[in-house]
């Protein structure tokens, strides 16, 4: 079994870890250092099953489960969580993360940077996308392409059309994942068991049909199962006769196409958000988080702007997402001009430190570099420079 | 290459053991246990270059994934669940017809609002909206349903590794659904559980596996040869049948013709000579439509005889395995 191993960066480019990472601190960015043996259970609640498949998992001697850091946004807002708790800060970072890879190394070195606390969102949001292009600059990148996209807008867009949350999450997770909306999407009608049932109790008084299924429920012995409560599933039960009626529990038809245009907006943020708007304007929706979503939208265009960014440049994707999770508002990538793997992805997690266990909420927003694609693509480059 | 004999590992205990020991008598591959039952090590009487080696089915798994086997009896369920890459590690040579089971996702019976899996998706994005955690599963099987789950597009959910009683975990409040390996379904009804419409993940039996890790040197192919060999001559017997007959008085008949239309073949040729006999073999569900045929054109004395072994230069089996090592 032949097994990539990470190299460890060369003089010169550990050279240029140095200056990215004194780069952060002058830009006030505290150096952190969080250990590299994790609980795994944060990474897992807020990834997912999935990604287990993709960590280093191991055990401490009382049985607990570790794992080596995949990532350091977690482990860095777990430090701050235990040492200022509740606080601002910003921090930045540089070391090993570990990753089940197939065909690179399972070990690189990762650097960047987190926000935490700043309430001057859309400025906090166009300070790291800076920092992120400022740091490629002094890795040998600025021929660089940057995608946009902005969870807070995709959630509000859905809220405007009124899709049910659980619609809406399953939605986002197609989204995200770059599938079809079709699994989310009202299906022909398949044959139920219960269907004649269900029928028979559409239009009846919905409480008093929810409390004969309690009823029905509670003589077989059950009050609780599997974490549900009879109440529950009778619930969801006769939400699934009323869907029925209604041709289903998922997105409707005009819902969806709607959503697909959304998805398929693109171009540079001014005329992205144009764009939101012009679809809103024409779906008939008026609601107040949409507005609020794009005013904070071009008001984060604004300041990049501002930063003296080439904002005309950066190219906006209404179908770009990401685990839904975590990030809940602006969120990048940067690749080469060329394409290819990413070399900075970042975003906006204003539930992270929350969700790790802040009494009070956190907004926070940062970025990680991948060093050795920035070192591999820049090394590709000036050969090819040499060749032509 | 180092000459070491061929392994083969068998299961060591219960039904799988002696349905895995009828499977080689009947090719003619008696399993001999060296010295008392405790011994788990074994030859195959008769044939030098084997070392039978005696495994609870998830140790042949690991086995052959790891090259210490070359052959093994275990289920596929196995195999898919600890190899993560079974067609690059192993070659599943062929279903052995015993330890059928299948690997199903089953929930609450009094969860009557859940029938398929995108019932599932919603109640488990339903708990992690409304409950702030996700739905758990309890299994053995972890890679299997990690990539199901993934399939189906459902990612709100944990995974509570459980290695035995499985069935118990809902009732006992460590999980709200499982995924197990059930035969008849019995013991998951026996538990108020019932399998989704669409949660069979596999539908498993006993396979004949080769591991394509394992150091082939000439020894371990030679005795892949005769084995295979009298494994395909046994199944190859056992699904076809002899036909004789004797040629009709004229000693007219198209026998290319009937046997092209019965899938049958003349393996002894057409017969020489007006008393000679026709000897055919086809497939067992073509029997009577070939006797029949042979009647009708006037064959004597037609009779169907059943074989015990057949065997042929060419061994499907084992060139299939010997092209991918």
């Amino acid at each position: 079994m032949t097994r990539p191993e990470a190299g460890g960066p060369s003089g010169a480019e550990a050279l240029r870890h140095v200056r990215l990472s004194a780069h952060f601190s002058a830009c006030g960015y505290v150096p952190a250092s969080p250990p590299v043996l994790q609980p795994v259970e944060p990474f897992l609640e807020l990834s997912g099953e999935d990604i287990r498949r993709r960590i280093f998992v191991t055990q401490d001697a009382t049985g607990a489960e570790l794992c080596l850091r995949p990532e350091f946004t977690i482990p860095v807002c777990r430090l701050h969580q235990a040492t200022r708790p509740g606080e601002s800060a910003d921090y930045s970072y540089l070391g090993p993360v570990f990753r089940v890879a197939a065909g690179e190394p399972d070990e690189f070195v990762q650097g960047g940077i987190e926000s935490i606390g700043r309430t001057d969102t859309p400025a906090a949001d166009a300070e790291v996308l800076g920092l992120a292009l400022e740091g490629l600059d002094l890795l040998g990148r600025s021929d660089v392409a940057v995608r946009l996209g902005d969870m807070g807008l995709t959630h509000a867009f859905l809220d405007a059309l009124a899709v049910p949350p659980v619609a809406k999450r399953r939605t986002l997770r197609a989204i995200a994942a770059g599938r079809s909306l079709d699994e989310v999407a009202n299906a022909a009608q398949t044959e139920d068991r219960h269907a004649g049932l269900l029928a028979a109790i559409q239009g009846q008084d919905a409480g008093a049909v929810r409390a004969f299924v309690e009823d029905v429920l509670s003589i077989a012995g059950i009050s609780q199962v599997g974490g549900r409560s009879a109440g529950a599933i009778a619930e969801r039960f006769l939400a699934k006769a009323s869907a029925q009626a209604q041709g289903g529990a998922g997105l409707n038809a005009g819902n969806r196409e709607l959503i697909e245009r959304y998805c398929a907006i693109g171009g540079d943020p001014d005329a992205a958000a144009a764009a939101v708007r012009a679809l809103a304007r024409e779906a008939g929706l008026t609601h107040a988080g949409l507005d609020a979503a794009l005013a904070l939208f071009e008001e984060r265009t604004g300041f990049m702007a501002a930063r003296g960014l080439p904002v005309e440049r950066f190219r906006f994707s209404g179908g770009f997402a990401r685990n839904l999770d975590y990030y809940t508002g602006f969120i990048f990538e940067v690749t080469g001009s060329a394409g290819g793997p990413t070399l900075v992805g970042g975003g906006r997690y204003d539930g992270l430190l929350q969700q790790l266990g802040s009494p009070v909420p956190l907004p926070a927003v940062g970025c990680a570099f991948w060093l050795s694609r920035c070192a591999a693509g820049s090394a590709a480059e000036s050969a090819e420079g040499v060749v032509a | 290459m180092t000459d070491q004999p061929l392994v083969l590992a068998v299961p060591s205990k219960g039904r799988l053991q002696e349905n895995a020991s009828a499977f080689f008598s009947r090719a003619g591959l008696k399993l001999v246990q060296k010295a008392g039952a405790r011994e788990y090590r074994g030859t195959l009487a008769g044939l030098p270059g084997i070392e039978v080696r005696y495994l609870s089915a998830s140790e042949i798994a690991g086995q052959l994934a790891s090259g210490a086997a070359h052959l093994g009896v275990t289920g596929e369920d196995l195999i898919r669940e600890m190899l993560p890459d079974p067609a690059g590690s192993v070659e599943l040579l062929t279903p052995l017809g015993f330890g059928h089971a299948s690997v199903v996702v089953a929930v609450p019976q009094a969860w009557i609002d859940v029938r398929a899996m995108s019932d599932l998706d919603e109640v488990a994005s339903e708990m992690r909206l409304r409950q702030g955690r996700r739905m758990r599963i309890a299994t053995k099987y972890v890679n299997l349903t990690r990539r199901f789950f993934a399939e189906a597009g459902i990612a709100d959910y944990r995974i509570v590794e459980s290695l035995g009683a499985t069935e118990g975990a809902p009732a006992a409040g460590s999980a709200e659904i499982i995924v197990d390996i059930t035969t008849t379904g019995t013991t998951l009804a026996a538990n108020a559980l019932k399998i989704l419409d669409d949660g069979v993940m596999l539908r498993s039996e006993a396979n004949l596996v080769a591991s394509l890790k394992a150091p082939w040197g000439e020894t371990a192919r030679a005795a892949l040869r005769t084995v295979l060999g009298r494994i395909a001559a046994e199944e190859r017997a056992r699904t076809t049948r002899e036909v004789r007959a004797g040629l009709p008085e004229t000693g007219l008949i198209d026998l290319a013709t009937i046997a092209g239309l019965h899938e049958a073949e003349l393996p002894y040729g057409a017969p020489r000579g007006a008393d000679g006999e026709i000897v055919m073999r086809c497939p067992v569900d073509a029997v009577f439509d070939l006797s029949d045929a042979l009647v009708q054109a006037g064959a004597r004395a037609v009779t169907v005889r059943r074989i015990d072994y057949a065997f042929a230069a060419e061994n499907p089996l084992a060139e299939r395995l010997l092209a991918r090592l």
